[in-house]
């Protein structure tokens, strides 16, 4: 899987995020791309190979695995990736087009220094505060929804040494051995720490938004 | 093969900011562990499942025995190490770009002090642009060099985050042992259901493994001992410079009259004297009475000039400090270095004082800076 992409655009909008944003931003990148990338693609990558069956009954085993993992972990974990990372799509684009009615004003006459515009850091307030607190709201949302997707999936967190499986065309109750039990628990509870910290970091940032939009406003009336 | 850029950039970066000791930490991490584990030891665990055999047919056994004697494969304990050892220099980068970050606030706010003060006259600017450069002295931001010093809030992120790296890497060496012990046997008897009774089952590659377990076991206890060289050196430095800190308070006769003007100065600033051992041996006390204070220290504020700017380029080639470097006290040297001293007395001195190798006053044997 290519995460370059991501990286790239991710890394416009860190730019533009606050502190908070950006230790979650490196989080992101190094506890969760990359170990999905480097260590965890590697553990399930034989999930399938070395799920093993008690029985001789040709196609029991597909279905056997099919049944039990209806999603692998690494597919639902990219997902969870590409979905919490999306929102910061949102402000990128916001931040774009802030810059380009800027540019359209200085075509249209009015002055405004072009370095000034490239290097320009664009604080967060008005209507781009709004797109940035929705983007980690949702972002939020995401994590929440997805960490109990596996929740509900697997039944818990945890990878069980052995299935019984029932479904046709198994003619009876079969053992299945699943591969690597230990080591996929050790990942997935890794995982599953690492998208509580970062939505800890969400929360602690959409706070401090709120907060410092709270201290503004009194000081704006006055 | 795994993609280890994502760390890798963003170590790039802390690299920049670290001392000697650490650059030589950063490069055996990216070398030794980060590039062997990813082309070499990958390959050669690459099978460690499909060739794990036991003397059986009972399905699942092979699985379960594999499960119970690699709980998590070495490869991914050693990926999950270096994340955890690097983490720190994570947050010390973070807090090193926040000091960046202030730096470029307060250019921004004393470019416009300056401009403020010049239309208004002339008077608060200077005090207010002393004050800002105080701040800066103390905030470890080198004007000449335009990189950051290791000093103040920074050093000490600095050396917690050298503490909790040496701490991992301690854990993960323990880790390793307990889990494993040091070498890994051929043969691996397992009795787990479903395998109906005790089972032999045979490691694949077990001394190609080896090989990469020993090599990996000694590059993370030479990082272990980098850490501890790192830690050493910070912490002499700290030392030496609290104890020269305390001598230059002590009241003493003859040389604390050279220490008037530039003490409150200072104080304030938290810089280490080049040689402290020059000034407790030196007796300042013959060599100063015969020259006027006023000519010692017109030579001080002389002397901060050029030293401040050349102190950066001396240190460029010494010790653990290249990009991070702690300022040179010249004062501090100066007082056991008083310039008119006759050349041949100081022959042997200066060579341990970098200060007094910029010493205003050329002399045949400074090195020409």
């Amino acid at each position: 899987m290519d995460w370059k992409t991501l990286q790239t655009v991710l890394g416009g909008v860190n730019k533009h995020s606050t502190s908070i944003g950006k230790i979650w931003l490196t989080v992101l990148f190094i506890f969760r791309i990359m170990i999905l990338v480097v260590a965890a693609e590697r553990v399930w990558g034989d999930e399938q190979d070395d799920f093993v069956c008690n029985t001789l009954q040709p196609g029991c085993r597909n279905v056997c695995y099919d049944h039990f993992f209806p999603i692998s972990h690494i597919r639902l974990w990219a997902l969870q990736l590409i979905f919490v990372s999306t929102p910061a799509l949102l402000v990128a684009m916001h931040v774009a087009y802030t810059k380009h009615e800027k540019k359209r004003k200085l075509r249209n006459g009015e002055k405004i220094n072009i370095e000034d515009l490239k290097n320009e850091k664009i604080h967060i307030r008005g209507p781009l505060w709004w797109t940035y607190t929705s983007s980690i709201f949702f972002r939020v949302v995401f994590e929440a929804v997805f960490m109990y997707v596996f929740y509900y999936m697997y039944d818990g967190f945890q990878m069980p040494r052995l299935v019984k499986c029932e479904a046709w065309p198994c003619p009876n109750t079969v053992d299945c051995f699943v591969s690597r039990p230990t080591e996929k628990t050790t990942f997935t509870i890794f995982m599953l720490a690492v998208s509580g910290i970062c939505m800890i970091l969400n929360l602690a940032e959409l706070c401090y938004l709120v907060i410092k939009i709270c201290m503004k406003d009194p000081r704006k009336t006055t | 093969m795994g993609d280890w850029s994502f760390l890798g950039d963003f170590l790039e970066k802390v690299h920049k900011h670290s001392t000697v000791v650490g650059k030589v930490w950063l490069t055996v991490l990216f070398i030794f562990r980060m590039l062997v584990l990813g082309t070499a030891a990958e390959s050669s665990w690459g099978d460690e499942q499909s060739d794990f055999m036991c003397d059986t047919q009972q399905p699942g056994c092979e699985n379960v025995c594999y499960d119970k004697a690699f709980p998590i494969s070495h490869v991914r304990f050693w990926v999950l190490q270096i994340i955890f050892v690097s983490t720190p220099s994570l947050v010390y980068m973070g807090h090193a770009m926040h000091t960046v970050r202030m730096e470029e606030k307060r250019k921004m706010k004393e470019a416009e002090i300056e401009a403020r003060e010049m239309k208004n006259g002339g008077d608060k600017y200077y005090q207010q642009k002393s004050s800002v450069a105080e701040k800066a002295d103390l905030s470890g931001w080198d004007e000449s060099g335009g990189q950051i010093l290791l000093r103040g809030s920074l050093l000490n992120t600095y050396v917690y985050s050298i503490l909790i790296r040496t701490a991992m890497e301690v854990a993960f060496i323990v880790g390793q042992y307990v889990l494993y012990g040091i070498f890994l046997e051929t043969l691996y008897i397992c009795q787990r259901a479903p395998c109906p009774h005790p089972v032999n089952c045979y490691v694949s590659r077990p001394t190609e493994k080896n090989v990469f377990i020993v090599f990996m076991l000694a590059v993370a206890v030479l990082s272990l001992f980098l850490s501890l060289a790192e830690l050493y050196h910070l912490g002499w430095k700290k030392a030496k410079e609290r104890c020269s800190r305390s001598y230059n308070a002590s009241p003493s006769t003859a040389p604390s009259r050279l220490e008037s003007a530039p003490q409150a100065e200072r104080a304030q600033m938290y810089t280490p004297p080049p040689d402290f051992n020059q000034c407790l041996s030196t007796p300042n006390s013959k060599f100063i009475s015969p020259f006027s204070n006023k000519m010692a220290s017109q030579q001080n504020t002389a002397n901060f000039a050029t030293e401040r700017v050349h102190g950066q380029e001396d240190a460029a080639g010494e010790g653990p400090f290249i990009k991070s470097s702690y300022v040179e006290s010249p004062e501090a040297a100066s007082e056991c270095a008083a310039p008119a001293f006759p050349e041949n007395y100081f022959n042997e001195k200066r060579r341990f004082s970098k200060a007094s190798r910029a010493s205003s006053k050329a002399r045949s044997d400074d090195l020409s800076v």
